[in-house]
């Protein structure tokens, strides 16, 4: 038996759980592409539903883009630990030698690869398409990319809080969506900023304030609830 | 009594859920070299008190001790001497079988070898379905998957939960054999089953597990 450092055991333990969810993302084409596909369409009901005034659709473009991202990345989160508790694979990460927030970290970046960077990589398309102007394009991209990361983090902590619990979708989204709140009102207020040409620095440091603060904070909540789920989950 | 060190002990430990009692006044213990075997009917609680042992889940009452030393403080030093595999055998459905052996290798922090992991899965009968999917495969080859663990990882305390559910002949051989071997070097096991499984030379002792009276 090798015994490794712990900081080596550590990013070995991160990388191997990262890859394994990529894997099995890759070989169920749905888990991507299901978020990417809501996205797409209900960006494209608003035109439908609004009318194509281009004024009014440039107006209201930067809310519309946050909010579906949002709801398409809700959307994927409830199986985010949930096949992993079917398998029984949840235990092994419970009693591993890697600590569960490292893996739990590995897994919600392989969710937001997944869910989030499709999202994010469509999104200025999206945004030509509801008339956003060119240069508010850029601050999308930025705005997106702290926030679809955020919600990952914290949707994970709702998701864990409901691992085992049949159809918790929308018990999932009460738990998740007021804690996200704040990164919608930054997210879309400071593409808005930007295509009305104002400074969009402020909103955009808070966005990347609410990042770090997820980051450090999530994992460990996420970790914990996990605990009290598999200590409580059904054994059949 | 006979005086004996035992490595894992529950005392007067007791289960609630809700208002049912899973587990009552249960008192066990293990020492190394033994084998024990958990019987009991369908719901008298044996993964429940795998699970226990385990320190996956907390007791309401009583204590579980590893090496005289009580959980959940020496749950760390446990669950770094121990290997689980659960009624649900922990093998992700989309991944191949040897994916699913290298994952478990580096969350269990034991040396990863994938040509090892191979000539044990063909050694297991599993060599023509190494490229596909363990959903793919039938519930006694993913059991198979799980099982290789226990040639991999050398662990002082294997807690089994129905490991033979679904093995053919030739499985239920290979498991008795790990086991044999697991208490010939002074591991510790402790299984559930509801089948025949022949162990000569080894030692198994039975605890029967009562069904909890739910009418109080």
């Amino acid at each position: 038996m090798s015994i490794d450092a712990p900081s080596s055991g550590l990013l070995k333990g991160f990388g191997s759980v990262l890859r394994r969810d990529l894997l099995i993302g890759a070989r169920s084409a749905g888990q991507w592409l299901n978020p990417l596909m809501f996205f797409v369409i209900v960006v494209s009901l608003f035109p439908l539903g609004i009318g194509p005034e281009p004024a009014q659709l440039a107006a209201i473009a930067p809310g519309v883009l946050w909010v579906s991202a949002l709801l398409s990345m809700l959307l994927s989160l409830d199986s985010l630990f949930e096949q992993d508790r079917a398998d029984g694979v949840l235990d092994q990460f419970v009693l591993g030698r890697t600590p569960l927030s490292v893996v739990v970290l590995a897994k919600v970046i392989a969710h937001w690869m997944l869910s989030g960077l499709p999202l994010l990589l469509l999104s200025p398309l999206l945004g030509l398409m509801l008339g956003l102007p060119v240069h508010a394009l850029g601050t999308l991209g930025l705005a997106l990319l702290p926030g679809t990361l955020t919600l990952s983090l914290i949707g994970a902590i709702g998701a864990a809080l409901t691992v085992g619990l049949n159809r918790s979708g929308v018990l999932l989204s009460l738990l998740v969506l007021p804690l996200i709140v704040p990164v919608l009102i930054f997210g879309a207020g400071s593409v808005s900023a930007a295509a009305g040409g104002y400074e969009t620095g402020a909103g955009l440091s808070l966005l990347l304030a609410m990042l770090m603060m997820a980051l450090s904070l999530a994992p460990l909540a996420t970790a914990a609830a996990l605990r009290v789920g598999v200590a409580s989950s059904e054994q059949s | 009594m006979t005086p004996r060190d035992p490595v894992l002990a529950c005392e007067n430990v007791s289960l609630w859920r809700g208002d049912a009692v899973i587990v009552e006044q249960l008192s066990l213990d293990v020492a190394a070299g033994e084998v024990l075997r958990l019987e009991g009917e369908n719901g008298s609680g044996k993964t429940t008190v795998l699970r226990l042992l385990a320190g996956l889940v907390e007791p309401d009452e009583g204590e579980i001790r590893f090496r005289g030393e009580r959980l959940p403080r020496a749950g760390r030093a446990l669950a770094d001497a121990l290997l689980y595999i659960g009624h649900r055998p922990g093998v992700g459905g989309a991944l191949h079988p040897d994916e699913n052996l290298s994952v478990a290798a580096v969350i269990a922090g034991v040396a990863h070898a994938p040509d090892r992991h191979r000539e044990l899965l063909t050694e297991l009968g599993l060599g023509d379905r190494l490229d596909l999917p363990v959903a793919a495969l039938s519930a006694g080859q993913r059991r198979r998957v799980a099982l290789a663990r226990l040639a991999l990882e050398q662990r002082d305390i294997w807690l089994l939960d129905e490991p033979l559910t679904a093995l053919d002949a030739a499985g239920l051989d290979w498991v008795g054999e790990r086991i044999r071997e697991q208490a010939a070097r002074g591991g510790t096991v402790v299984f559930t089953t509801h089948q025949m499984l022949e162990l000569p030379g080894v030692a198994v002792r039975s605890h029967v597990l009562q069904t909890p009276d739910q009418s109080e």
